[in-house]
C-alpha cells in the first residue's frame, strides 16, 4: 500500500513542490538552531570537558568556567600529595587585552596551566606542543581565533597586556561561550600578566586526576568535608552546571527550543495540511478501496506513508543543507554540531511529528462510509 | 444447488431528518453459481441500495445475508473487509477508477490488496485487460480513456481478484449498444465458464437476453421474480 501512497502523494505535483519546500525550510530551520546551541554549549564546557581532570575545586557558588572568582592556590601544593590523585594543579583564568597588528584590542581569555602537567593545558594541537609554553613570555592560542586576531604565524611576537609574548604553539578545538580567544599559557606568566591584589597567586580552579576516576564522588564527598570554602565539582557536574547556566540564567535555551519547535511545528503542519487536503481531495478513491475490501491496515498506512515521504524527503534534502552551511558558518566564528545522533534524533521526531500530523487524516478516513461508492459521483 | 449469496428479508431504512425512507424493504433473493441475477427497477426504487447491503458494504436494517450458507450479516466490521476481499467483485455505477493510475494500475490495486505477488499481478492484470480488448490502453489514466474503456478497467478490476460472486451496479449506462452488450459478453463469460454468480442492476433493455433471472424492484419491495426462459 506504500505504493499507493507514493502515487497520491505524487499525484499533485505542484502541492507535492510547495510541501516539500516547507517541510525542507522548517527541518532545516530545526536542525540549525539545535546544532547551534548544542556548539554554543560544546564550547562553553570544551575545557571543562578536555582538560583531563576527573574533579574540579572551584570557589563556592560557581555557576560556569568562564566566570570563576579566584581563590589562594596553597591548596593545590597540600592536596597534590595525595595518594589516590594522580595530578592536582592549579588552574588560573582570566582576561586581557590582545593587541591586533592594527593596533585594535581584543578581549581574550587566558588560561594559565602547568607546562609539565597533562591537565588544564590543550588537548589537541594544529601545531606545537602543551609544554612549549614553559620558561618565558609564551603563549599557545586556538586555530579559531585566526578569524578574529589574524594570521596566527608560529613565532610570531604579539603584546598581552602590553606584555610582548611569543606564539609557540595552536590548539585547535579551545573555545568558549563568550566566544573570546581562548590563550594558554604557563601558569606563572598568567599569575604575572594578572593584575592582582593580594600578593599571594591565586587559581580559579584546581584541576585534579585522580587515580581511579570511578571514585570521583566519593573524593568529592571527601573534600567537601575539608575544603568548606571551595566547591568540589565532578567533570560531569560541572559540565551540567556550565550548560545550566548558560540555558537557563541567560533565557538562551528557550530562544533557541522556542524557534526549534516551531520548525517542528511547522513542518508538521505543512505536512498534515497537505495530507488533510489530499485526503478530502480523495475521499471518493478512499471509499472505492474500502468497498474493494481493503483494510484499515492498508488505509493508515496509505495516509501514514504520505507523512513518511513528506517528512524523509523533507528531512533528506534539509541534512545536507545544514551539513553544507557549517563550513561557511564555522568561518564566521558559528559552530554547528551536527553528528549522526543530532541527525538521527531529530529525523525521529520530524517523522513523528509529521505520523501526529496525519491524524487527522486517519480518523476521516475511518469515519468514511464506503457505501458511498454505490451513489453516483 | 445450494445458493451462493442468499438475502433473507432484507430492510434498509434511511433516517433522513424527521423522515424515515425506506430504500428496501423485506427483500428475499438468492443467486447461485453459474447464473446471472439481473435487478431492475426505476431510479430510487433500491437497486444500488441492495447492491450494497449483499456486497457487505452497507449494514442492514434488519434481515440476514448468507454467504455459501453462511450468515455474515452479523459479524463485526472489522470482518467485513476480509469478506469483501475474498467473495466479491464490485463494478460501481459511476467507474470510481483512481484518476491517479493507469488502467493497468488500477486493476492491480485490487490485486495487491489481496497481497499478489508482483509478477503475478502483472500477468494477470495484462490479461484482464487483453480479454476486455484494452491492450493498447493499458498505460493509459483514467482522464484520457472513454466511457466504455473506462468501464471494462472497472470490470477487469472487479475480476481481478477471482471473486465468487460479481456484483454490478449499471455496468452499461452511457454506453452505446454495441459496448453494452461487449461487457454483457464479459459478464456471461465469467459465470458460465468458472460457475461464478453474477447480480446486476441494470436498466438497459439488452439486460434482459443475458440474465438468468430477473428481479423487478419498486419502491424497494421486489414485485416480481421471473426465470426468463
Ligand atoms: N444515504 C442515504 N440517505 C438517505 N436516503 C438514501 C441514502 N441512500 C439512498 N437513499 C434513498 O434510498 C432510495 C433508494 O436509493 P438507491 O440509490 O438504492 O436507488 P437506485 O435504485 O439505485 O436508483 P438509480 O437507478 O437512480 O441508481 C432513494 O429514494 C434514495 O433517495
Ligand atoms: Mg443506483
Amino acid at each position: 500500500m506504500i505504493w499507493l501512497a507514493t502515487r497520491l502523494a505524487f499525484h499533485n505535483r505542484a502541492r507535492f513542490i510547495v510541501t516539500l519546500l516547507g517541510v525542507v525550510f522548517s527541518a532545516y530551520l530545526t536542525l540549525t538552531e539545535t546544532a547551534l546551541y548544542i556548539g554554543m554549549m560544546e564550547n562553553a564546557t570544551s575545557i571543562i570537558r578536555h582538560a583531563g581532570a576527573d574533579l574540579w575545586v572551584a570557589s563556592k557558588g560557581v555557576q560556569n568556567f568562564d566566570f570563576a572568582k579566584p581563590f589562594p592556590d596553597d591548596r593545590a601544593k597540600t592536596l597534590q600529595s595525595r595518594a589516590e590523585f594522580l595530578w592536582a594543579k592549579p588552574i588560573s583564568l582570566s582576561w586581557g587585552f590582545l593587541k591586533l597588528r592594527d593596533g585594535a584590542q581584543e578581549l581574550v581569555e587566558i588560561i594559565g596551566y602547568d607546562p609539565r602537567a597533562p591537565v588544564g593545558g590543550p588537548w589537541e594541537m594544529a601545531s606545537g606542543a602543551p609544554a612549549d609554553v614553559a620558561g618565558g613570555d609564551r603563549m599557545i592560542v586556538d586555530e579559531s581565533a585566526a578569524q578574529r586576531l589574524g594570521e596566527l604565524r608560529l613565532g610570531s611576537s604579539w603584546e598581552v597586556n602590553d606584555r610582548p609574548i611569543k606564539l609557540v604553539g595552536l590548539s585547535r578545538g579551545a573555545r568558549t561561550f563568550t566566544t573570546a580567544p581562548i590563550v594558554f599559557t604557563s601558569y606563572d606568566l598568567a599569575q604575572e600578566m594578572t593584575p592582582n591584589i593580594s600578593r599571594r597567586a591565586t587559581a580559579a580552579y584546581i584541576a585534579i586526576k585522580l587515580r581511579n576516576p570511578k571514585d570521583a564522588e566519593r573524593v568529592a564527598k571527601a573534600l567537601r568535608g575539608e575544603l568548606k570554602e571551595n566547591e568540589i565539582l565532578t567533570t560531569a557536574a560541572f559540565v551540567d552546571r556550565t550548560v545550566l547556566y548558560w540555558t537557563v540564567q541567560t533565557g538562551m535555551g528557550a530562544a533557541f527550543c522556542l524557534t526549534a519547535i516551531l520548525g517542528l511545528i511547522v513542518g508538521a503542519g505543512t505536512i498534515g495540511q497537505t495530507i488533510y487536503a489530499n485526503t478530502m481531495e480523495h475521499l471518493g478513491e478512499f471509499a472505492t478501496l474500502k468497498a474493494m475490501g481493503a483494510s484499515a491496515r492498508d488505509l493508515d498506512t496509505i495516509i501514514l506513508a504520505q507523512a513518511g515521504i513528506d517528512a524523509g524527503l523533507g528531512f533528506g534534502f534539509a541534512a545536507p543543507l545544514a551539513l553544507l552551511s557549517k563550513a561557511p558558518l564555522e568561518t564566521m566564528g558559528v559552530t554547528l554540531a551536527i553528528g549522526p545522533l543530532l541527525l538521527a534524533g531529530l529525523f525521529c521526531v520530524t517523522l513523528v511529528s509529521a505520523l501526529v500530523a496525519a491524524y487527522v487524516s486517519i480518523r476521516r478516513v475511518q469515519k468514511l462510509d464506503p457505501a458511498t461508492v454505490f451513489r453516483s459521483q | 444447488m445450494k445458493p451462493l449469496l442468499e438475502a433473507r428479508a432484507l430492510t434498509k431504512h434511511y433516517e433522513q431528518g424527521t423522515m424515515t425512507v425506506a430504500a428496501v424493504e423485506g427483500v428475499s433473493f438468492t443467486v447461485s453459481g453459474g447464473e446471472i441475477a439481473l435487478i431492475i427497477g426505476p431510479s430510487g426504487s433500491g437497486k444500488s441500495t441492495l447492491l450494497s447491503m449483499l456486497g457487505c458494504i452497507l449494514r442492514p436494517t434488519s434481515g440476514a445475508i448468507l454467504l455459501a450458507g453462511h450468515e455474515v450479516s452479523n459479524l463485526p466490521d472489522r470482518d467485513l473487509p476480509r469478506i469483501r476481499r475474498r467473495c466479491f467483485g464490485f463494478v460501481f455505477q459511476s467507474f470510481h477508477l483512481f484518476p491517479f493510475l493507469t488502467a493497468r494500475e488500477n486493476v492491480e490495486t485490487a490485486l495487491r490488496l489481496r497481497k499478489i505477488s508482483a509478477d503475478a499481478r502483472r500477468r494477470r492484470s495484462a490479461d484482464l485487460l487483453e480479454a476486455c480488448g484494452l491492450e493498447d490502453r493499458m498505460d493509459f489514466y483514467p482522464a484520457s480513456l472513454s466511457g466504455g474503456e473506462k468501464q471494462r478497467v472497472a470490470i477487469a478490476r472487479a475480476l481481478a481478484g477471482d471473486p465468487f460472486i460479481l456484483l454490478a451496479d449499471e455496468p452499461t449506462a452511457s454506453l452505446d449498444s454495441a459496448n453494452g452488450e461487449l461487457i454483457f459478453e464479459m459478464l456471461r463469460r465469467f459465470a458460465k465458464k468458472d460457475g461464478k454468480a453474477v447480480v446486476m442492476a441494470s436498466h438497459d433493455p439488452s439486460a434482459r437476453g443475458y440474465a438468468d433471472r430477473i428481479h423487478a424492484i419498486v419502491d424497494g419491495r421486489m414485485t416480481e421474480i421471473g426465470p426468463i426462459n
